[in-house]
């Protein structure tokens, strides 16, 4: 499951939305975030979080995947919104008893709180539509073509690459540990957790000294050479065409609505 | 309260809030999540963060340049971070499981301007694929996890191996301080950006209360996982600490007086046999033995002058071969009880070895 909601596995695959090119997708999610984060009005952000999950839907994304990802902020999200119903606003609309106290929720709050929550949810839903659809590789190529320095690719990449590999390892020592009673009591387990880190930093710096060897033998020159942004075909023109176009209609109710 | 579907709303919210912090596998309260923070907010958290992330890119080309094993080094340490903040932490307050920052390691390990660079990277991976986190809010997290926490960790940790505190407990303050302070950071970013019109104060401590249930053992908890880190490493691969220079293993005073004293030893021992021999071989003539001196004195007074020996070893190379025929029956007998002396013996401590496992 960890590997299905983390890998890019869905952006591998061929179909009209992971063929985009990756700066399209990349220009259109930045700007649609910025959208949300500036509608004053919740229904705006939640029509652009069914937009994408539909189109998600269209590619055979499973529902749980994005359901899994959601729970996170969603969480987050939730207590934002309580926090802003019992501190914020003027009209009360309930009143909660709680061991002696009064706590007394208000219109104002819950509107505040809904608009983040329908923001979250936009936002979140970009962020799923933009990763389900793009393999990292591309997406770190159109970066570079918006000149994020080298730098900060080359190790992105190269982090991506080995993430895999030490959660393999210390999957491997974690279940070492555990059949050897590791977490039968909390003494233990702080003491495995530890050593468990432990085992990832070791493991990390030895691979580092390996990668480095390897990529001096593949005539690595202090700069990785990653894929360059290729020329837009006419299905990428067509698709900035019906973003844009999206985009500005959304841009027009936005301003119709303050 | 008036209206019944406005409460029955606002009841679904505090139960599906209650359900989600108490009941999904991991409370993912360490970064902020996508779309909280408004858009100005979001902007000023990511230039507050971005000249740490310039300086990172300049220190990492200097670096690089010096050892051409950092950049990946870097990259496997971004892995780590992640790796890390992605175990799940039983939270017994909280019932519920919840994960570590990981910054206090990566600020220990590799310092703490790379380890905000390194952060910055982890944060991104998470946003991306995890939704945890996000873009919009990824200069805040980057303060509040990269900056707040590894600063705070990495001086926790140089003051108190400067004042000689054990590398337990300094790894065990760092890391509570690393994440500790992530969550004072993050409650006021979250205070500073919701507060609206009313004081900013009460929203503040508000949010900080509400955090402490889980954030106040978990940060124990992390910096248990710090301490048992550093240790572990320091044991296991102390070489590794040394590279990074984070810790240097120089001899305490009583094992640098053993080893003098050793030194000592040994070549007052030396000198001594090298005197020994020496004088020996100036004396022999001046000083003779008993048996020459007395014995021999005493025989030939007596008219018993000495013979010369049936076997004259002084005589050819008698004394060569005889010494010939003792190295190859030593050697036969050492071929011939080869295996019993060392192979066996090895094959026996391994065994006790992997027993002792």
């Amino acid at each position: 499951m960890i590997k299905e909601i983390f890998s890019d596995s869905f952006a591998q695959k061929e179909n009209y939305l992971t063929n985009i090119d990756a700066r399209i997708k990349l220009i259109f999610v930045i700007a649609t975030m910025v959208l949300c984060l500036l509608s004053a009005k919740s229904f705006l952000p939640l029509g652009i979080a069914v937009a994408a999950i539909c189109f998600l839907g269209t590619i055979k994304v499973p529902f749980r995947v994005m359901l899994v990802r959601f729970s996170a902020p969603l969480g987050i999200a939730l207590t934002v919104v309580l926090l802003q119903i019992f501190l914020f606003g003027k009209s009360p609309i309930i009143k909660v008893h709680l061991f002696g106290y009064t706590l007394v929720g208000y219109m104002e709050g819950l509107q505040r709180g809904l608009l983040i929550l329908s923001r979250v949810t936009a936002t979140v839903s970009l962020v799923i539509f933009l990763s389900m659809t793009t393999p990292l590789n591309k997406l770190l190529a159109a970066a570079g073509y918006f000149k994020v320095p080298a730098t900060w690719i080359e190790i992105t990449m190269l982090a991506y690459r080995y993430i895999f590999m030490l959660f393999e390892d210390v999957s491997i020592v974690r279940d070492a540990q555990k059949m050897r009673l590791g977490y039968s009591n909390v003494a233990r387990s702080l003491r495995s957790i530890g050593e468990l880190a432990g085992a990832a930093v070791i493991k990390a710096y030895d691979q580092s000294l390996a990668v480095q060897e390897a990529m001096m033998l593949r005539g690595y020159k202090e700069k990785v050479i990653y894929s360059s942004a290729a020329k837009f075909t006419p299905g990428d023109n067509v698709a900035a065409v019906i973003f844009t176009a999206f985009f500005l209609t959304l841009l027009i109710i936005n301003f119709n609505i303050r | 309260m008036n209206n019944p579907i406005l409460k029955k709303l606002v009841l679904c919210l505090l139960l599906s809030t209650l359900y989600s912090l108490l009941f999904t596998d991991a409370a993912f309260a360490m970064h902020i999540s996508e779309g909280i923070l408004p858009l100005p907010w979001a902007g000023l958290w990511f230039l507050v963060a971005l000249p740490f992330l310039i300086k990172g890119i300049f220190d990492i080309k200097k670096r690089a340049k010096e050892n051409s094993s950092f950049k990946p080094l870097l990259g496997l340490m971004a892995a780590v971070v992640f790796v890390i903040s992605c175990m799940p932490v039983p939270v017994p307050t909280a019932g519920t499981c919840s994960h570590p920052a990981g910054t206090g390691i990566s600020a220990i390990l590799v310092g703490p301007v790379m380890s905000i660079f390194v952060t910055s990277i982890a944060l991104f991976i998470q946003a991306l694929f995890l939704a945890h986190g996000g873009f919009t809010t990824w200069g805040a997290d980057i303060v509040s996890m990269g900056v707040g926490g590894s600063l705070a960790a990495y001086f926790a940790f140089k003051i108190l191996r400067r004042l000689k505190a054990p590398l337990f407990f300094s790894g065990f303050v760092a890391g509570i301080l690393a994440d500790w302070v992530t969550y004072i950071i993050t409650s006021f970013e979250l205070a500073s950006a919701l507060h609206g019109s009313k004081p900013f104060l009460p929203l503040f401590t508000t949010i900080l209360v509400a955090f402490i249930p889980t954030q106040l053992p978990l940060g124990i908890l992390e910096g248990f996982l710090t301490a048992g880190m550093i240790v572990f490493v320091s044991k296991r691969r102390p070489d590794i600490l040394s590279q990074l220079s984070v810790v240097s293993f120089q001899p305490s005073v009583k094992r640098k007086m053993k080893e003098k004293i050793k030194i000592l030893l040994f070549t007052f021992l030396a000198v001594s046999s090298l005197l020994l021999a020496g004088s020996r071989k100036l004396l022999a003539d001046s000083w003779p033995g008993v048996d020459v001196s007395v014995v021999e004195k005493v025989a030939e007074e007596h008219g018993r002058s000495a013979w010369t020996p049936f076997i004259n070893t002084d005589q050819g190379d008698l004394l060569l071969f005889v010494f010939l025929l003792a190295g190859i029956s030593g050697g036969f007998v050492l071929g011939y009880c080869w295996r019993k002396l060392f192979v066996e013996k090895d094959d026996l401590k391994h065994d006790k070895r992997d027993i002792q496992r």
